[in-house]
């Protein structure tokens, strides 16, 4: 028996252990070269449909970042209402236990911070995300950038979720002079997932939201919206009151 | 050969050992605050959350200074070379009566061999009218601005501010998260040090001239509290 053991831990030994060294040796030099590598600058990844794919890798970092454009035929407001989210909204983007923690709305500004919740496949957490969003109009050209950022700060902990903490997307939307807006989107987001999978899969996951979008923002939801902080493309700059309307 | 079966064998065990350990330490935590550093009148808790290798922390702190003061030290652009930072610049200022904030960029020397990091945040304050606070929420936006150089830019940061306003100073709450790109050991064992320390440097340097009567942006363009 004991002799068995023995030959059980040589044949250990002289197969397993020098595999196991040799992948991490490997694996560890695919990581730092992967990490290290990359040219700062966007490359294009896919046009179909008319929406245009980038990524850009940035030395030190690991995952990519995912960059889209579009041009849609639809009023500003309708695209800001739709990539600034709202309660009346939250459903058409798959999240659960959408909440707002804050938001306030002028017609100079908009603030909002918001939570919600996304299932993850298995072995992967439910992942939470609280966000702050804000923009304010640049009321010569009307362009609009809507900032977000990671707050996972902002509330307490929830139970059995896990908080996204690198979070920083910037939406463009920007009115073109043939009456169209330049839809563009890029994001900068650790879902916790492994990062060649995220890098993999961020991609085509950007163009199908781009393509999702352009067909949405044409529905009547959005179409009606009306908000204070945003000004369309050949309006004349509203004069400012004392009156602000805000909620918070 | 048999040294280094046995430095193959022993490597192996201290990358499993290693690998348990991070596994066990990420997954642990109580998502509770608890106490770890109680002086000066300088309360520090900390709080680990299963899912995560960083720690939260959490200061309460009485400042005897004015409400203004408070928040010009913590939104006026030039504070930070108070604290070390420098290639101080203001990307973006929107400033309203109900409103503040502003995107900031600055540099930070890390204790070597660590080197420098880049911060490019969203600095935010607003008063809760219900209840008289002022809130600063301050968060990393890294892609505000396009990187220039091969300084790492900090992604994680999240650090909430709440000011009360009370008879002889103000009650202070910070709930901080970061991530510099240190070792999370380390990071974890130093930042309660840290922290109390840049708290006691804020209560000394609002002593200064340049902090008495001082008026920050938001308070400036509405009434005073």
């Amino acid at each position: 028996m004991k002799a068995l053991f023995a030959k059980i831990g040589r044949g250990i030994c002289k197969a397993f252990v020098p595999t196991v060294v040799t992948l991490t040796v490997a694996l560890t030099t695919a990581h730092f070269s992967w990490k290290y590598s990359g040219s700062n600058e966007w490359e294009l990844k896919k046009d179909e449909n008319g929406v245009k794919v980038y990524t850009l890798k940035t030395p030190g970092s690991t995952l990519l970042k995912v960059k889209a454009d579009m041009q849609v035929a639809t009023s500003l407001t309708s695209a800001v209402f739709l990539l600034r989210g709202d309660e009346s909204t939250s459903d058409d983007f798959g999240g659960k236990d959408f909440t707002v923690v804050e938001r306030i709305e002028t017609p100079q500004l908009f603030m909002a911070c918001y939570s919600a919740k996304h299932p993850m496949p298995p072995p992967f957490r439910t992942k939470e995300m609280v966000v702050m969003l804000n923009y304010a109009q640049d009321k010569a050209t009307k362009k609009v950038e809507i900032n977000v950022q990671a707050a996972p700060g902002r509330t307490p902990p929830s139970p059995n979720t896990s908080r996204v903490t690198h979070l920083n997307n910037i939406f463009r939307l920007t009115p073109l002079a043939n009456g169209l807006i330049d839809w563009e989107i890029t994001l900068d987001v650790d879902m916790g997932l492994l990062y060649p999978l995220a890098n993999l899969s961020m991609p085509e996951y950007l163009f199908n939201d781009l393509s999702y979008h352009k067909k949405l923002v044409l529905t009547e939801k959005y179409q009606k919206a009306r908000l204070i902080s945003v000004e369309e493309p050949g309006s004349p700059p509203q004069a400012l009151t004392s009156s602000l309307q805000e909620s918070l | 050969m048999k040294l280094l079966k046995r430095v193959c064998l022993s490597l192996g065990a201290v990358l499993i050992a290693l690998f348990g350990a991070h596994l066990a330490w990420t997954n642990s935590g109580s998502n509770e605050w608890k106490l770890v550093s109680d002086q000066d009148g300088i309360k520090i808790s900390a709080l680990k959350s299963p899912g995560y290798s960083l720690m939260k922390y959490k200061v309460n702190v009485r400042f005897d200074s004015e409400l203004p003061e408070v928040l010009f030290m913590l939104t006026d652009l030039d504070t930070g070379k108070d604290f070390g930072a420098f290639d101080i610049k203001r990307i973006e200022e929107i400033s309203t009566p109900s409103l503040f904030y502003a995107y900031d960029t600055y540099k930070l020397t890390l204790p070597k061999p660590f080197g420098q990091v880049e911060v490019v945040l969203l600095n935010q304050c607003y008063e809760d009218t219900k209840t008289n606070q002022y809130h600063i929420n301050i968060y990393a936006a890294p892609n505000r601005i396009p990187r220039e150089g091969d300084i790492p830019r900090v992604v994680h940061l999240s650090n909430n501010w709440t000011l009360t306003p009370v008879t002889d100073g103000v009650d202070v709450e910070s709930v901080s998260e970061m991530d510099l790109g240190l070792p999370y050991v380390l990071a974890n064992l130093a930042m309660p040090e840290v922290i109390g320390s840049q708290i006691k440097a804020m209560r000394e340097v609002m002593k200064t001239d340049r902090y008495k009567n001082a008026k920050p942006v938001l308070l400036s363009s509405s009434q005073a509290p």
